[in-house]
């Protein structure tokens, strides 16, 4: 009878022990995403990593995210602007589709940029969920981490139309809401409030990071895009950008050879050796893995040199010095490491062992395209302005350009060539065009004059094939696809 | 002989066996009514279709009011049927038409597959020549000063009230002959200590206007007096003048002289403003200003 006492005390000390943490132990040899984000310094290296995700991975590998360096194939290159070096009618590949208006959904280069800048929004929305778990003040990095968001969503609901709002780390249950396209209105509602916190509590300090302009300037053309633009508010940020006299127009050739001058508002950071590059590559004869991608159209070829005034023309493009079958214009804005400019011909690349390295930064928004928003602003939907204020915007932009003779009247037509010639092989051209209802009368004349096929529904993307199958039917394909 | 009769039995028997399988199996084979075989062979396999045809479309307006495009949003579909309802129709994909007046107009679009299965859809298309909307006129409330201050009749609206401010004392009300028109004008005297400022609004964006007075200098001291009358963007504070100043001018006693009532006006551009200032104030010798008035240059 003795035993039972012993027994009891026994068991009640088992049950009392058995309660402890002693079969969920903290990991000793790594740190989980519960218990890391406690401090400031903790919680800029994941917004350093929403950056990076931007930057995107430096290779050829196809299941590597490559986040903005896989931007031209998606943009640029179905724009009229630019193509493959040299067309092939049957080559179906994925890199050939995007000229021709081809574009199929099952393409490698849209599945990975859709995957890509969820990546970065995913990374943003982890910052933005452990701001609570820091006690200091997290204002800057909740407006840092914002932008980044406001900056993926701009690219992606431009890109696709309806898309999945994702705004907050989703957890492996929530499926539907990954795959629910939502009303591209309810995207821009996000976009608007994101670039405004980010408006309010960013300075001026960096360029290759978040900045004030950066979320204003991105602001005026997210309210320039939607269905309804806010016209007075566009030209006020833009106003806002060049009153605050930080920025200004620098030689044509150093807004892309000198990084960090005082034209760039908003650029992806590239480091030559570290963090190099792989699209300046590409855009060369046989130098990345292909024979020459994102080669200029002869239409922009003769649209730059009618229009675009001799320094634009010397420095947006050359004369492929390498192929000899037929005259090829190379992008002329990102030469890797070791290209003299095409001089030597046949080409040598005499001064880099490796010519596929690049630290040429991508310039996502700099201040010519920001005169250029402001006069599209004061135009506010009509066919011509002679404002004053638009037309001193639009004359700084040509005088640099060389073409100073005064402009008195701006029409609509006048506008979308400026930036064509100003902004060629930037990614922008596409959605300039759409934004200013002429893609459709642009690119019907585009395609009818080479052969392809474009219809309206060309104009979005299709919904990444593998998307579409792992939704089990929720997410639904773009028209035409 | 024996063995010979039962092959003779044998074989017929296997005959007959023979027979009436090859019977059973012509009259089996042949009788439609056997569920294995009930299918015609070109519609073997067969499936339903199970995304016929749906049409849809986007209109847009293009440069001019009377071109329309249209979209084509169709998913499933194979050849199209535009019907522009004003007597045009067009076979290709996206549609484009330009109409041949104002009116409502009902486009309908037949999208069909190669099954023939076809969808329509419709919608109305208003055309309309779009409104110029004429440029705002801001309203100036006393601009004339003509109510006087609350010592003149009549006494219960004081005329300097909507052009207080806290950038200069109060101007004062002015009846001596000559400096003003209408009932009273607005004084600055020589301390140069006071000044008028009224927000106005709503001003069209983007608009030339002008701006109209009266102005005249009074010589009251041997200092040159100035009098300046600026468009300004709304103030918090003085030190905000120089940046939200849109246009400013400046006149002279030595040029303008003493004594005459004068014009004077100011040229501006609304710029990305509704609401503006106009913000006057005079330096070194005594001013006289009144009945403001603003137009539209557009």
């Amino acid at each position: 009878m003795k035993f039972k006492k012993y027994i009891t005390i026994l068991l009640v000390g088992i049950l009392v022990t058995s309660c402890s943490d002693f079969l969920e132990p903290s990991p000793s040899s790594a740190t989980g995403t519960e218990e890391y984000y406690t401090t400031i310094e903790e919680l800029e290296t994941a917004l350093i990593g929403a950056y990076d995700a931007m930057q995107g991975v430096s290779s050829y590998d196809k299941d590597a995210n490559h986040g903005v360096q896989y931007e031209y194939y998606i943009t640029e290159m179905r724009s009229g602007n630019t193509a493959t070096k040299i067309a092939d009618p049957d080559d179906f590949s994925d890199a050939g589709q995007f000229e021709s208006f081809d574009v199929l959904p099952t393409n490698g280069f849209v599945a990975n940029y859709y995957a890509s800048f969820y990546r970065v929004i995913f990374r943003a929305n982890v910052v933005l969920e452990n701001l609570g778990n820091v006690s200091e003040d997290t204002s800057a990095l909740e407006a840092e981490a914002k932008f980044i968001r406001g900056y993926a969503y701009f690219n992606l609901v431009r890109l696709f139309g309806d898309i999945p709002l994702v705004d907050h780390v989703l957890l492996p249950s929530e499926t539907t809401t990954q795959f629910t396209r939502v009303d591209k209105n309810i995207i821009y509602d996000l976009i608007i409030s994101d670039l405004e916190t980010a408006v309010a509590g960013l300075d001026n300090s960096y360029k290759t990071r978040a900045s004030k302009a950066a979320a204003q300037g991105l602001l005026a053309k997210a309210y320039l895009t939607i269905d309804e633009p806010q016209y007075l508010q566009a030209q006020l940020l833009c106003e806002d950008i060049i009153n605050s006299g930080e920025f200004s127009l620098v030689d044509f050739y150093d807004v892309f050879y000198t990084e960090g001058n005082s034209e760039v508002i908003y650029a992806i950071g590239y480091e030559s050796l570290n963090e190099s590059q792989k699209f300046s590559a590409q855009f060369m004869n046989s130098v990345g893995r292909s024979s020459g991608l994102n080669y200029a159209t002869y239409d922009l070829v003769n649209d730059l040199n009618e229009f675009g005034g001799e320094i634009r023309a010397e420095n947006s493009f050359r004369q492929d010095p390498n192929h000899l079958t037929s005259i090829r214009y190379q992008c002329a804005k990102y030469f890797p490491d070791g290209d003299d400019g095409g001089t030597s011909n046949p080409h040598i690349f005499e001064t880099s062992p490796n010519p596929e390295l690049a630290g040429n930064d991508w310039i996502v928004l700099r201040y010519a395209d920001i005169l250029l928003l402001h006069v599209e602003a004061i135009m506010a939907g009509g066919n011509q302005t002679s404002s004053a204020a638009a037309l001193a915007s639009f004359q700084e932009v040509r005088n640099r350009a060389g073409l100073t003779d005064p402009v008195t009247e701006i029409t609509l037509d006048d506008l979308v060539m400026e930036r064509r010639v100003e902004l060629a092989f930037e990614n922008h051209r596409l959605f300039d065009i759409i934004r200013l209802g002429v893609a459709e009368s642009i690119l019907t004349e585009y395609a009818e004059a080479n052969g392809f096929g474009f219809t309206s529904t060309d104009l979005l993307l299709p919904m990444p094939q593998n998307e579409v199958n792992l939704s089990k039917g929720i997410m639904n394909q773009n028209p035409g696809y | 002989m024996k063995n010979i009769r039962k092959l003779r039995i044998y074989v017929s028997q296997k005959l007959m066996a023979t027979l009436l399988l090859v019977a059973c199996v012509t009259i089996v084979s042949c009788d439609p009514s056997i569920e294995a075989l009930e299918f015609e062979l070109p519609e073997a396999n067969s499936q339903e279709d199970l995304t016929p045809p749906s049409a849809e479309f986007l209109a847009s307006v293009g440069g001019d009011y009377l071109t329309y495009t249209f979209s084509n949003l169709s998913i499933s579909a194979t050849s199209y049927l535009w019907d522009y309802g004003d007597g045009n129709t067009s076979t290709d994909v996206d549609g484009e038409n330009t109409f041949p007046d104002e009116g409502t107009y009902t486009v309908t679009l037949t999208a069909t597959d190669n099954l023939g299965v076809s969808s329509s859809y419709s919608e109305e298309v208003v055309v309309e020549e779009p409104e110029v909307l004429p440029t705002l006129i801001p309203e100036i409330l006393e601009a004339g000063f003509d109510n006087g201050d609350s010592g003149d009749i009549p006494t219960e609206i004081d005329s300097r009230d909507p052009w207080r401010n806290d950038f200069g004392g109060v101007i004062q009300i002015t009846s001596s002959n000559g400096y003003y028109e209408g009932s009273y004008g607005a004084k600055l005297p020589t301390a140069g200590d006071r000044a008028g400022y009224q927000v106005i609004g709503e001003f069209t964006p983007n608009k030339n206007y002008l701006l109209n007075f009266k102005y005249a200098f009074r010589d009251q001291v041997g200092d040159d007096g100035k009098l300046y009358v600026a468009m300004v963007r709304p103030m918090d504070s003085i030190e905000e003048f120089e940046d939200n100043t849109v246009e400013i001018v400046t006149y002279t006693e030595s040029i303008a002289g003493d004594g005459a009532l004068l014009t004077g006006s100011l040229l501006f551009n609304s710029g990305g403003n509704t609401s503006l200032a106009i913000y006057f104030f005079n330096e070194l010798d005594e001013a006289y200003i009144d009945s403001f008035e603003i137009t539209a240059l557009d």
